[in-house]
């Protein structure tokens, strides 16, 4: 085969001395005459070195295109997104490490603040219909079309795309399987600062990309794309709402007294995002304090830049704590706590705040009372939106609605947990929740007290009624049905009488 | 007091917006020639029931039962009166000539009173009332006979029909709080007392206001008379008197408007 190519490579060459030599191959005569007597010797020779140097030069030709495996590139590449999108706490992909998704109501398929801080990862199939192709899979997100060349670069001032997987993390194969991090996709909601059109790992703080509540479309587009690095020559989608940020907090929050119930009534904020509203309570009682768990002080604006407050009296601290201003930190439980009733009202185990003080090595201190020894190296945050990440025992009710504006609490935490004592004080405060499931920075405080309560029957049977008892008790409780028989007895001897009127007629 | 002003007013309007329209009515008849009430009558659809929808006042008289001086529902409600809405629908069984219909009706309503609970003990700063709600709902329901006097309306060409209501009532009511029924030394806050029902009114044949609609009225739907009442009622639900009930009846009135189909 190779000498036959060689062959037709030979007479493919335009050089005139190889055409002038076969010329004289076929017409020998002009060469054996008897004018050169040395013309076939010396035709011979000529045709040897003429032959080892066709044969050389063969060895260094291209192979025609039929014989290759691959191509360059495969223009008519097709790939799909199974639409099934597991979720797992580590790229392992275990059962051990699945992550449940969030119920229906919830966006279960969205990533919103909880994901991104427990780092979860996406595990996505591909199905790829062409793969003998150098093309590589790039993995991009964005809000736009990234496909688009000028969608992936930052010249333009604002992030449109982003990358969210190395290249290679999905391999050229009818099958591929890879996994992307929550974080990664969620990296650039909100910044318009440039960075590298390579994969970067999105660190902790990319939970905190967000700066305003509300849910972003996002789409990833898996590329099959040339070495060129610009052409792509296939693609799919899969599209997922991010929301990293919770809704704004209510407003008035009172916590009123009942009888072994808290009547707790509030004003919704105007936000289209509220899906619904969690009350949280907490005791003023030392179990409470003894089960206190901080939320996570590391993400309270690590990098925002705060302001000192110094304060001498205790009482007046948290009132006199201002602060600070970064539009761009993300804020938990960052707010300052109203005044409940007549009175001051704090969080006791200083859980339910949207304020912490950081101390000067930035692990939070004693929160909400800020002591004349602590007091020259605490700073406190605000903000009008974030997260709260208060701990699920101190969930005492949630309702749904967007205006809901009241709910009677009987129970602290979920079922079966401790009802609500009278005499007890309970601080007690509201957040909104959106529809991923952010719970938003808490609303103010207010305490209050169940207490003992008269209601219209306690005093209808103190003051000697002796009515009810059940639907199907006609009168008093205990007294004879005698003059209720009575009165049926005369309504059926009128209709009775009546129907035999009639009847006669 | 209230209650005999409108009353009042009611019984002195009636008549003479009836009166204002007779004329007109009798007018319209000689000038079309078609709708004279003989001609209508002639080929109205038969008339069988009515149903009413009444609104009215609703006070109902818990402290009656308390010889004693003792006012458990005023303490807690006050003295002002509730909403109440209702809906009766009648039987004109029987049509008595030369004077009107008498058959059997039957009545629901439904009425709330509501107030924050008092504290037991007052808080410090004074205040002594809770933020629990505490709420008596009661269903007053009656069976009664329904005498309907329209030979006013359909002889003498006066379009109001006195009307009378006798019978049995009963309520279904029930007292809660912000935990759902209301429980004292584990008594249910919730009964049903039984008692007689008498009613009075007086109805208003709106038909006469435009005779052309009343007759398509009836041609399209069957709808006979369209009325506007007044009614007083005595809703005695004390248990036929005895004295270890929650008596939920009132005397009071209630307004609305009937149809006859």
């Amino acid at each position: 085969m190779d000498l036959f190519n060689t062959r037709r490579k030979l007479e493919r060459l335009p050089h005139a001395r190889v055409a002038a030599h076969f010329a004289a191959l076929r017409h020998g005569a002009r060469y054996g005459g008897d004018r050169d007597p040395m013309a076939f010797p010396r035709l011979r020779q000529r045709t040897w070195v003429l032959g080892a140097c066709i044969v050389a030069l063969g060895a260094f030709l291209p192979r025609p295109a039929a014989a290759q495996t691959t191509t360059a590139n495969c223009p008519n590449i097709t790939l799909s997104v199974n639409p099934t999108v597991p979720r797992f706490t580590s790229p392992s992909d275990t059962p051990a490490t699945a992550y449940p998704y969030r119920p229906q109501n919830l966006d279960p398929t969205g990533i919103n603040y909880q994901d991104c801080i427990d780092d979860i990862y996406l595990e996505f199939t591909l199905l790829i219909g062409t793969v003998a192709c150098t093309d590589t899979i790039w993995v991009w997100a964005g809000t736009t079309d990234c496909t688009q060349t000028s969608a992936r670069e930052r010249n333009s001032g604002s992030f449109q795309c982003w990358p969210v997987a190395p290249i290679g993390a999905f391999m050229m194969a009818a099958t591929s399987t890879g996994n992307i991090r929550a974080r990664d996709i969620v990296a650039h909601l909100s910044d318009s600062a440039s960075s590298s059109t390579l994969y970067t790992p999105a660190p902790k703080t990319a939970c905190e990309s967000q700066d305003a509540p509300g849910s972003v479309g996002l789409t990833i587009y898996f590329m099959a794309m040339e070495p060129d690095g610009a052409t792509v020559d296939g693609s799919a989608s899969y599209a997922l709402d991010a929301d990293l940020v919770g809704p704004y907090a209510p407003t008035d929050v009172v916590a009123g007294i009942g009888d072994g119930v808290i009547i707790v009534s509030w004003t919704p904020a105007v936000d289209s995002t509220i899906q619904g509203f969690n009350v949280y309570c907490e005791p003023f009682t030392t179990e409470a304090d003894a089960a206190t768990t901080l939320p996570d002080a590391s993400l309270v604006c690590a990098t925002t830049t705060s302001t000192a407050t110094t304060t001498t009296a205790d009482a007046t601290a948290d009132a006199t704590t201002t602060t600070t201003t970064d539009a761009g930190c993300h804020y938990v439980n960052v707010l300052d706590s109203g005044v409940g009733g007549a009175s001051s009202c704090e969080s006791p185990g200083n859980i339910l705040k949207n304020e912490y003080e950081i101390g000067v090595n930035g692990a939070v201190v004693d929160g909400g009372v800020v002591t004349e020894a602590d007091s020259a190296v605490e700073a406190a945050v605000t903000g009008s939106v974030g997260i709260s990440n208060i701990p699920t025992e101190f969930l005492c009710g949630q309702v749904g609605g967007n205006t809901t504006s009241s709910l009677n609490v009987t129970n602290l935490g979920s079922d079966g947990s401790p009802p609500i004592k009278d005499g007890t004080k309970y601080a007690v405060t509201v957040a909104a929740f959106d529809g991923t499931g952010n719970v938003g920075i808490i609303g103010n405080l207010s305490c209050v007290t169940p207490s003992k309560i008269k209601t219209f029957w306690d005093v209808y049977t103190a003051d000697g009624g002796g009515g009810g008892g059940g639907f199907c008790a006609l009168q008093g409780a205990g007294m004879p049905v005698s003059s209720s028989l009575l009165g049926i007895g005369v309504g059926a001897s009128v209709v009775g009488l009546a129907r035999r009127r009639r009847r006669r007629r | 007091m209230t209650l005999s002003r409108l009353a009042r007013a009611a019984l002195v309007l009636l008549p003479c917006l009836a009166a204002s329209t007779w004329t007109a009515r009798a007018r319209a008849d000689d000038e079309t020639g078609v709708l004279r009430t003989g001609t209508h009558r002639k080929f109205e659809s038969p008339e069988r029931f009515t149903l009413e929808v009444r609104f009215g006042l609703y006070h109902p008289r818990v402290d009656s039962a308390f010889s004693n001086g003792d006012s458990p529902y005023r303490d807690i409600f006050g003295d002002t009166a509730n909403f109440e809405i209702a809906v009766e629908f009648d039987w004109q069984a029987y049509r008595i000539p030369h004077f009107g219909t008498i058959g059997p009706g039957f009545g629901a309503g439904y009425t709330e009173a509501s107030a924050l609970a008092p504290l037991v003990v007052a808080q410090p700063n004074g205040n002594n009332l809770s933020a629990e709600s505490t709420s008596l709902t009661i269903f007053p329901m009656y069976g009664v006979a329904v005498l309907r006097a329209d030979v006013l309306d359909r002889e003498l060409h006066i379009p109001l029909v006195p009307y009378g209501k006798l019978g049995l009532g009963w309520g279904l009511w029930r007292a809660t709080d912000a935990l759902g029924t209301s429980s004292h030394d584990g008594r249910l806050g919730e009964g049903t007392t039984l008692g007689f029902h008498a009613a009075l009114g007086l109805a208003f044949d709106l038909n006469v206001l435009d005779l052309a609609a009343a007759r398509g009225f009836d041609n399209s739907v069957g709808v006979n008379h369209t009325y506007a009442f007044f009614e007083a009622f005595w809703a005695d639900l004390n248990g036929f008197g005895q004295s270890h009930s929650l008596n939920v009846g009132a005397y009071t009135w209630s307004a609305g408007v009937a149809i006859g189909f």
